[in-house]
């Protein structure tokens, strides 16, 4: 399973990593565009029990 | 409160040249001679790394500007960027293992950059831990604004210090040097990101002004709950 | 210069404080004593590699021992509202900050003539006074560069519910130039410097000094201005 970087060659099977790593990113961007969008609905509903 | 319209043009028009970017980016750049396909990673790994670089740099500056002030908004960009550094942090810091593992043959090589970045990502998420055990909101406006200042101060000391630390093992550089082909999907993304990172720096700040606000009207009644119900232990006025 | 005047004595107050309690530093002393034994126990007895990680495991004794220190230099300031006494008095929240960093590094410098023959001993060292000189100048370099911002942050979080853990996550990451000068820096005067980058290294940490003993100094008053 060598997806080692040869001197002059081409590293095989990339699209896997290339696809985890977008992936990630979209996931890391939506995940704290939700978090934003619950915290800020929080902070207006609940002046009492905020922090 | 007036809803700050640009913020959302500013989101929406970053989420569209995201999704341009990267698409070019993915299909219709040719693959790198050496790297093949793995390469295109570049295309969202490098327009993080100048966003993050950015936000936390605007933070050094809100912080200034917030120790010097003492206006509440100027605590709150801080917050705002600083919270977004550390996430862009984090994220880049994944990005750069997923990326190291099929080049390097490791998730972790010691990057110079990668190494900085992680210090930094933890040092900026303490400053944040720190501002969630002061209570009163000018003092842990001023005390987070100190932490900040002192913080950023340290990146590029960390930076050389690691660098040369580096320089005495094994010499594997980054390759980060891109075609001229390939100019094009990273400087859009590159705008992409940052206007994204700031839609976030945005939300991330009203909320805080938001909370101020509570802060403010709930503060007296808090108090009087607590000084009625606690002994005065002075743990944190 | 006033200042200079306020800041020995506050040294002073400090050191006799340390002295007529000097069980308090003992016990930080020995922590280090210790810390240092936890990694041979972590490494094995094996004495080559107890030896390369040698100046590592000094350096990382001091910078635990060192939260336990500095925690303590503002514990009794708070316990008795001594700080906003000496605020009134009126001191200078300079002269202040400039004295309890100061004291601080003398107190940690007191560690390495103990700590390091005991690293000695257990990583099977080779060392004479000459290069004992050496290393405890350089210990003396990071001490100062773990009490500037050391001394600022403890201020902070000795107010706070979670110090013990607060102080050293902000600390630990804003020094590791501090932790990878002094390792490397050591290593070297332990080890040999056959291509002579103990001066580098030297300066490095110099430089983080100078940096953040001006800055501390200057930020300090913003933190212990409001009701402290």
């Amino acid at each position: 399973m060598s997806e080692m970087a040869m001197p002059e060659g081409v590293i095989a099977g990339g699209w896997s990593y290339v696809i985890a790593a977008y992936g990630l990113t979209a996931v890391v961007f939506a995940g704290y565009a939700w978090s934003l969008w619950r915290r800020r609905r929080e902070a207006i509903r609940d002046p009492e029990n905020e922090r | 409160m007036t809803r700050l319209r640009w913020d959302a043009i500013v989101g929406l028009v970053g989420l569209a040249l995201l999704l341009a970017g990267s698409y070019i980016g993915l299909f219709e750049a040719p693959a790198e001679r050496h790297m093949g396909e793995v390469q295109r990673i570049m295309y969202a790994h490098v327009p993080t790394a100048w966003s993050s670089m950015l936000v936390l740099t605007a933070a050094f500056v809100f912080a200034i500007a917030s120790v010097w002030s003492g206006k509440a908004k100027w605590d709150a960009w801080m917050t705002g960027s600083t919270e977004v550094g550390v996430v862009m942090g984090a994220l880049l810091i994944g990005q750069g293992m997923i990326w190291a593992k099929p080049t390097w043959g490791v998730w972790w090589d010691w990057d110079v950059r990668l190494t900085t970045t992680l210090i930094m990502v933890i040092l900026f998420a303490g400053i944040l831990v720190l501002r969630s055990f002061v209570e009163d909101s000018e003092r842990r406006a001023t005390w987070s604004a100190v932490a900040v200042i002192i913080g950023y101060v340290d990146v590029p000391l960390v930076y050389f210090c690691v660098r040369w630390w580096r320089s005495l093992h094994q010499i594997q550089s980054s390759p980060e040097t891109v075609a001229s082909t390939m100019v094009t999907p990273l400087r859009i993304n590159a705008i992409a990101v940052l206007l994204i990172a700031i839609w976030f720096v945005a939300q991330r700040t009203r909320i805080e002004l938001a909370r101020r606000r509570n802060e403010s009207v709930a503060m007296p009644a808090r108090r009087a709950r607590r000084d009625g119900e606690t002994a005065a232990a002075p743990q944190e006025s | 210069m006033r200042s200079l005047g306020q800041i020995a004595t506050l040294v002073r107050k400090d050191l006799l404080l340390e002295w007529r309690g000097r069980t308090r530093g003992l016990s930080v002393v020995l922590f280090g004593v210790v810390t240092l034994l936890l990694f041979s126990f972590a490494v094995g007895p094996d004495s080559t590699a107890l030896r390369a990680g040698a100046a590592g495991f000094l350096v990382l004794a001091l910078l635990l021992s060192s939260t336990l220190a500095l925690s303590e230099g503002f514990r009794l300031e708070h316990e008795n509202h001594a700080l906003e006494g000496l605020l009134l008095a009126p001191v200078e929240p300079v002269a202040l900050f400039y004295a309890k960093a100061l004291s601080n590094t003398l107190f940690l410098l007191l560690l390495a003539p103990v700590l390091t023959p005991v690293a000695v001993v257990l990583y099977a060292v080779d060392i004479g006074p000459a290069t004992l000189l050496q290393v405890i100048g350089l210990w003396g370099l990071a001490a100062a560069g773990l009490s500037a911002p050391g001394t600022l942050f403890a201020a902070m979080t000795s107010r706070l519910r979670s110090q013990d853990v607060l102080l050293p996550l902000l600390l630990f990451p804003l020094v590791v130039p501090v932790l990878l000068g002094s390792v490397k820096a050591i290593a070297l005067i332990l080890t040999g410097d056959p291509m002579q980058q103990l001066p580098s290294w030297t300066l490095l940490l110099a430089g983080f000094d100078v940096i953040y003993w001006s800055l501390c100094g200057v930020l300090f008053a913003y933190v212990v201005e409001e009701g402290v």
